[in-house]
């Protein structure tokens, strides 16, 4: 058998190379070793020794590679063994750095190493995440497909240990003012935040920097925290830190309904603390959490609203309206509605970020009929096929079904530009959107969509209305005011919250309802 | 920072091409390459390493290696090189310069010099120079042109020699015959071959092209050809080797190489005598095979020389 | 005082593993940070790696 080490656009020094070919030539059992570099000689030279094959194929130039030809798995992991620790001493004497392969190495040139962002495939993550904690390295996993034992056995021994273990499947955190994964450039100040959901810390945040306030630490801790299999430990150790921590003088939770004893447990701790607690149990029950003497919240914004009304020493009313007059939002319904044809009868959401879609269907409830979609408020409302026809939809683009080889929505915006070319026709009478910026994301995602749009007015013979809302901060890469200017110059009408796109829609499905009648 | 001394070409290409941005590409114990955005490989060296074209020497030490990444961006201009993320900055407005070309005047070409020469670096070779490159191909070099044999044992073929052994041979007989436009189909499959960082062949190729280049500047023959020989050498082996490879190629094929190789080459072309063993083995003892192959390329260079010395 | 407490006083030293775009933003912030060549362990061969885990637990 052949065993191939590949590392792209890594250069050791020849010393190096040779000591390695050397000390794999002595191992019994190794019966054919080629060390070297990926040019076209060399990778000959290894097809004729027997060594060839699909991974030696695709190098270049600039790649090193080994290839030893060994007689059974024992050797073959010593060999493995062997490349390792002669690549880490090199390394770790400073004879040859380039990109670390192992932690040890990382460490021995950043010895202070306190934080790590853990991406890579989910399979390969429980083994890493359980040696950086090992290192008492605080961890970001954002890869998914990891089992919930690994995420119950990883975080447990974090909590432990005192350390984060945000994830898997985390995509959002902010620690010390700096922006993690997806995350925008949010003013520091005295809110606290921990959330469960990626996109719905995105919207609260970024709405708590635009309403002037700011943020201490922003953590996440993965989707499935507060099921019962990992009962909340994430979110409860995180709790105890921001209720230690000087700076943070208002704690935001964010999450998916949690299981009810997980509720239970995390209301229990409000009570354990005087800084305010603001939560957002996105449709959830709110008496339960306005009994254990937190604030309560009926969507993102509200969250944002209520967490710097008390960051300033103020109570706030449920925030249920519109920042613009009434008779602002009036003239913006009718103007939008009355050119519409009869044909124009549906909606269709078209969401790159899933907890603002969730968040959209619950505020739109059934009003109208039921919203079809692939992440439903009930089973009925399972969109089959993704066959959008004659239905209103309201579609998370960023689940499995929609990005089965290719990156998230947020990073790659193709996916909605393709669903909107093929889901918006003369049928359709409103498109509502989100376009999230900030780092993570796409480097003008405004600027596809708006693309998008373009298209559209020339293909569909119909006065579509669009209506979007930008979650992100004017210290975004991308900037919140040109992304919005550039949705404007295609006569998108943007809102400033998702909430506030959502209640406008909800308007003008109403006026569109009585202009049929 | 002050830098302590800044090799001339690269003055030359910073005065007309700064300011721009570069980013680091790779990075050794003493050695931090820089690639811009040209491609042109920019070499930091600490003071425990020698002059090279192209290169810049500065006191720096390991702790600035260690926190070094690759890709950190570096922004050149004509008096200095700023890491910005490690707040690091080299100035050269006042480092004194090294010439990186040759100064040939003072050399000369004698034929019977050079052959006592060739066979004190053979010696070396055999006795001080690692048999993991190409440095086997030296029998059927001897045998091609027709050197006595000597009493040395002469090193086996290894992995790397046997499969470029034709390939070599017809090499060799294109310079020997000064059939430098057949050049051009046989490089292909040379360039870029065998172990190291800088694969054996190019080292191999250096050497070689450095020695003619040099007798031609000397002898005041077939300059222009061996310029476009030297040329098409680099030319043939872009994207077919290391970005590293590729940097030292071109600037040998220029008349450039570092002041170790130099030291050499120029003891070569003067008397010759009794430092051109321990001026080769400094050579040989550059990297793992390198420094063989290296030398290995002048000793082909000298013999291919000496061969049409004796046919004139 | 948890480590979490005392991480929110340190300045962020950060080891990225996986996408390289993550790395590019933290360097963008001036984050001191490091990407590792990051792959799977005995090539992601799982009978290599329990073998892997076995020589490792046996020194």
């Amino acid at each position: 058998m052949v065993l191939y080490d590949i590392r792209k656009n890594a250069y050791y020094d020849s010393v190096t190379l040779m000591l390695i070919s050397k000390e794999i030539k002595q191992i019994e059992g190794v019966t054919e070793v080629l060390v070297g570099m990926g040019t076209e000689l060399n990778k000959e030279l290894s097809s004729n020794l027997g060594l060839g094959g699909e991974a030696i194929d695709g190098l270049s130039p600039n790649d090193f590679f080994i290839a030893a030809e060994v007689s059974d798995e024992q050797v073959m992991a010593e060999v493995v063994e062997t490349v390792a620790r002669l690549l880490t001493q090199k390394k770790a004497s400073g004879d040859s750095v380039y990109r670390p392969v192992t932690l040890s190495a990382a460490k021995g040139m950043i010895p202070e190493l306190n934080l790590a962002v853990v991406s890579i495939a989910g399979q390969y993550a429980e083994d890493e995440v359980d040696r950086l904690l090992e290192e008492n390295i605080h961890v970001m996993l954002f890869s998914d497909n990891v089992s919930v034992e690994a995420e119950k056995k990883l975080k447990q021994k974090a909590v432990d240990r005192g350390l984060l273990m945000m994830g898997p499947d985390c995509g959002t955190a902010i620690i010390n003012g700096i922006a993690l994964a997806f995350a925008n450039v949010v003013k520091r100040g005295p809110i606290g935040v921990i959330g469960a959901s990626g996109t719905g810390t995105q919207e609260v945040t970024s709405l708590i920097d635009r309403l002037g306030s700011g943020v201490s630490q922003v953590i996440g801790t993965g989707g499935r925290d507060l099921k019962s299999d990992i009962g909340g430990l994430m979110m409860l150790q995180s709790f105890d830190a921001l209720i230690a921590d000087p700076e943070t003088k208002v704690i935001v939770l964010i999450s998916k309904p949690p299981a009810p004893e997980v509720a239970e447990k995390i209301l229990k701790k409000v009570s354990e603390t005087s800084k305010p607690v603001v939560v957002d149990f996105i449709g959830g029950d709110l008496e339960m959490i306005r009994k254990a003497g937190a604030i309560a919240c009926i969507s993102l914004e509200d969250t944002a609203y209520k967490a710097v009304a008390a960051a300033n020493g103020k109570s706030a009313d449920d925030f249920a309206g519109f920042e613009m007059s009434d008779s602002e939002v009036s003239k913006i319904v009718s103007q939008a509605i009355s050119p519409l044809k009869p044909s124009q009868k549906f909606l269709r959401g078209l969401y790159t970020g899933g907890t603002l879609a969730d968040e959209a269907m619950k505020l739109l409830g059934n009003q109208f009929g039921g919203i079809y979609s692939n992440i439903p408020l009930s089973p009925e409302y399972e969109l089959e096929n993704l066959n959008v026809t004659g239905k209103h939809t309201c579609l998370d683009l960023g689940e499995d079904q929609f990005t089965v080889g290719r990156p998230h929505p947020m990073i790659d915006p193709s996916t909605r530009t393709e669903r909107m070319l093929k889901d918006i026709d003369e049928s359709t009478a409103i498109v509502l959107m989100d376009v999230v910026i900030g780092y993570g994301s796409h480097e003008n995602p405004a600027g596809e969509v708006a693309d998008s749009v373009r298209k559209l007015k020339a293909k569909v013979g119909a006065p579509v209305v669009y209506v979007a809302s930008i979650t992100g901060t004017s210290g975004d890469p991308q900037g919140f005011e040109s992304s919005k200017e550039q949705l404007e110059a295609e006569g998108v009408i943007v809102m400033p919250s998702n909430a506030q796109a959502v209640r406008l829609v909800g308007k003008m499905m109403h006026a569109l309802a009585q202009k049929e009648a | 920072m002050h830098v302590k001394m800044i090799a001339s070409d690269l003055k030359n290409y910073l005065t007309d091409s700064a300011p721009f941005e570069a980013r680091v590409h790779s990075i050794f114990k003493d050695v931090i390459n820089l690639i811009d955005h040209q491609g042109e490989l920019i070499t930091l060296i600490s003071e425990n390493k020698m002059m090279a074209p192209m290169t810049l020497q500065a006191p720096f030490n390991r702790s600035v290696v260690k926190k070094m990444v690759s890709d950190d961006i570096v922004m050149v201009t004509d008096s200095k090189i700023s890491f910005k993320r490690l707040n690091w900055q080299l100035e050269f407005i006042s480092a004194d310069i090294w010439q990186a070309d040759f100064e040939t005047s003072a050399l000369k070409f004698d034929s019977r010099i050079f052959i006592e020469c060739a066979d004190i670096i053979r010696e070396a070779l055999l006795i001080n120079g690692d048999n993991g490159g190409l440095l086997p191909l030296i029998k059927v070099l001897e045998k091609q042109l027709q050197v006595e044999p000597s009493h040395m044992n002469l090193p086996k073929n290894n992995t790397y020699t046997e499969f470029i052994e034709e390939v070599f041979i017809t090499l060799v007989n294109h310079l020997k015959n000064k059939e430098y436009e057949m050049l051009s189909n046989i490089l292909p499959r040379f360039v870029g071959f065998g172990p190291g960082l800088t694969p054996s062949s190019d080292d191999f190729l250096m050497g070689m092209m450095i020695t003619l280049y040099l007798e031609s500047t000397i002898n005041k023959q077939d300059q222009t050809r061996i310029r476009e020989m030297t040329e098409q050498i680099y030319n043939s082996c872009i994207s077919k080797t290391t970005t590293v490879s590729e940097a030292m190629l071109k600037n040998a094929s220029k008349g450039r190489i570092a002041s170790a190789h130099r030291n050499l080459i120029e003891t070569i072309y003067s008397d010759c005598g009794d430092h051109v063993r321990e001026k080769a083995i400094a050579v040989i003892n550059n990297g793992a095979s390198s420094g063989t192959d290296f030398l290995f390329g002048i000793y082909c260079a000298q013999r291919i020389l000496l061969s049409r010395a004796f046919n004139r | 005082m948890s480590r979490i407490n005392e991480l929110f006083k340190q300045d962020l030293k950060v080891v990225n593993m996986g996408l390289e775009s993550f790395y590019n933003d933290l360097k963008a912030q001036k984050v001191e940070t490091i990407h590792m060549n990051w792959r799977p362990r005995a090539g992601g061969n799982p009978k290599m790696l329990a073998l892997l885990k076995r020589l490792n637990t046996k020194k």
